[in-house]
């Protein structure tokens, strides 16, 4: 069975967990304990292994959905499933502290993704805090990766129509990627 | 200064009202020209039939009483009244408003039938500043796939057209919209033709078989 | 509830003595660790040469999976996660009535039953300590 791995990444509290369910047609094996830092984000639970959903495309296909830890003591996850990944919706909640910095981290640690594949970032609560705008993601992702155009959305981890259109972009970009470097994939 | 007092002659600064020859084709250039400017403009966009559409270009955001329903696409008259205030003159309604996105979108799929805005060369080539918030804006996915042809590489009208099997008009409507929004590079067309473009995603391709099984 | 267990000097004082107690009983232990359900380090013992914050945090998504695991197949909670190689296994246990996980490193001397018996034992005496002292429930 073929398989197509997106991850999703991005800071504690961004809305990964609640990414996947919006996205899954199973019900997501989640990997939850009870969060004893409830300073970096006030929540009752954190993923500490990984997240996972699906979306059956046929028999022989799935989209395999992976949500990595947010806190940097679980990089070993990341780096797991990072090798995996076809793609990778990075999500940053825009009431942090510093939103900007999660994003120039993230795409550090991931940066690799947008080479071999591709990068949507989405940016949740822009409806509580309305800065930094998309405009300034756009300047960020410039000024720290110059070579990378990556879409850019306001996102609501819990709507599904929302969520689809991030990880439709994502695949066109994952399929405009290998189309760039092998003309004979998009025929 | 509310929303009332716009509607009067007694305003601050240049007021222009007059009837619209085609009915976006002028909305579309009004928003354009107040958005070029360093002044901050209020645009009153009075349509028949629907609500007034007050815009605010500060604050880069606008208002419709009637935001369920859609922009009428072919009204019989649009009429525009702008008006140059000072920095810090009270909006002409609530803060924030919708994100001005939304209306740039609207209005400039709308306008020009199919043509370039007339900001535009008829050759040039484009590349994406950033892309369009799609989660915000209605979209189709040819859009979205149009979008993406453009989103490291210039490319022309008639590439994307090509490498998308879209009908050209649909991508010359996307460019004047993305163009309205400023978030466009342009470049001159290339002397002697430029590369052929990308072709877009296979029919056999992930993003199709997502796209048929999602239902979009 | 203390919900920053791995500061909480109690809990500290008590995972401690618990795992020193853990080694007298079973010689053939090499490093353990007691940490929080979410992967922080409260306490260890041994593993000079071991990233023990990092070894932490993945027990605690080695636990979680476990956890996953028996969810998933209905057949109750992960009692303990076994993790063998030549050289040595690795036992983990939650403690019960409390957010922490005992992960033990033993050589491949021992035999699995004393290791877990022992490693029982550890987790026992910590959640009578902890329970007794009023904290962290």
């Amino acid at each position: 069975m073929a398989e197509h791995v997106i991850l999703f990444t991005g800071p504690m509290g961004a809305g990964k967990t609640t990414a996947i369910q919006s996205l899954s047609e199973i019900e997501v094996v989640a990997t939850e304990a009870v969060n004893s830092d409830r300073i970096t984000a006030d929540k009752p639970t954190t993923t500490v292994a990984f997240d996972y959903g699906e979306i059956t495309l046929d028999d022989d296909d799935k989209v395999r959905l992976y949500g990595a830890p947010g806190q940097r003591r679980f990089d070993f996850m990341w780096t797991i499933l990072r090798e995996r990944a076809v793609g990778m919706v990075l999500l940053v909640n825009n009431d942090a502290a510093d939103p900007l910095a999660s994003l120039t981290e993230f795409l550090g640690e991931f940066g690799d993704l947008h080479a071999r594949g591709g990068i949507v970032v989405g940016v949740t609560r822009s409806d509580l805090a309305p800065v930094p705008t998309l405009d300034d993601y756009a300047a960020c992702i410039a000024a720290a990766r110059p070579e990378m155009m990556i879409p850019v959305f306001t996102l609501d981890a819990r709507e599904p129509s929302q969520m689809r259109t991030a990880l439709m972009s994502l695949i066109l970009n994952v399929e405009s990627t290998a189309a760039s470097r092998d003309p004979a994939f998009a025929q | 200064m509310g929303v009332a007092e716009l509607a009067d002659a007694a305003l601050l600064g240049r007021v222009d009202a007059r009837e619209a020859q085609s009915p976006w084709d002028d909305t579309a250039q009004a928003l354009h020209a107040m958005l070029c400017e360093p002044e901050r403009t209020w645009l009153k966009i009075d349509i028949d039939d629907a609500a007034s559409v007050f815009v605010d270009s500060r604050l880069r955001a606008f208002e419709r009483p009637d935001a369920a329903q859609p922009l009428p696409e072919a009204p019989r008259t649009v009429r525009l009244q702008s008006t140059i205030v000072p920095f810090d003159a009270h909006p002409p309604f609530a803060p924030p408003g919708e994100s001005l996105d939304i209306l740039l979108w609207t209005v400039g799929l709308l306008a020009f039938d199919g043509r370039p805005a007339p900001w535009l060369g008829a050759a040039d080539r484009y590349r994406l500043r950033r892309w369009p918030n799609f989660t915000l804006l209605a979209h189709s996915i040819d859009q979205m796939r149009l979008t993406a042809q453009i989103g490291s590489r210039l490319h022309s009208v008639d590439e994307m057209a090509a490498a998308t099997g879209v009908e050209r008009a649909a991508a010359q409507a996307l460019i004047n919209a993305l163009s309205l929004m400023g978030i466009l590079h342009s470049a001159p067309a290339v002397a002697g033709g430029a590369a052929a473009p990308v072709a877009s995603s296979p029919a056999t391709g992930l993003f199709a078989r997502l796209r048929r099984r999602l239902g979009l | 509830m203390n919900q920053r267990l791995h500061r909480d000097p109690a809990t500290i004082t008590h995972g401690s003595a618990a795992l020193l107690h853990l080694r007298d009983l079973c010689s053939s232990l090499t490093y353990a660790t007691l940490l929080t359900d979410d992967g922080f380090e409260v306490t260890s013992l041994g593993g000079a040469d071991i990233a023990t914050a990092r070894m932490a945090s993945m027990a605690s998504s080695m636990q979680a999976l476990g956890d996953a695991v028996t969810r998933e197949l209905r057949i109750g909670a992960a009692d303990y996660i076994i993790i063998a190689s030549a050289s040595g296994y690795v036992i983990q246990l939650r403690v019960p009535g409390q957010q922490l996980v005992l992960s033990a490193l033993f050589d491949a001397d021992e035999t699995v039953g004393k290791a877990l018996s022992s490693a029982r034992l550890a987790i026992a005496e910590m959640a009578g300590g902890l329970g007794s002292a009023g904290t962290a429930k």
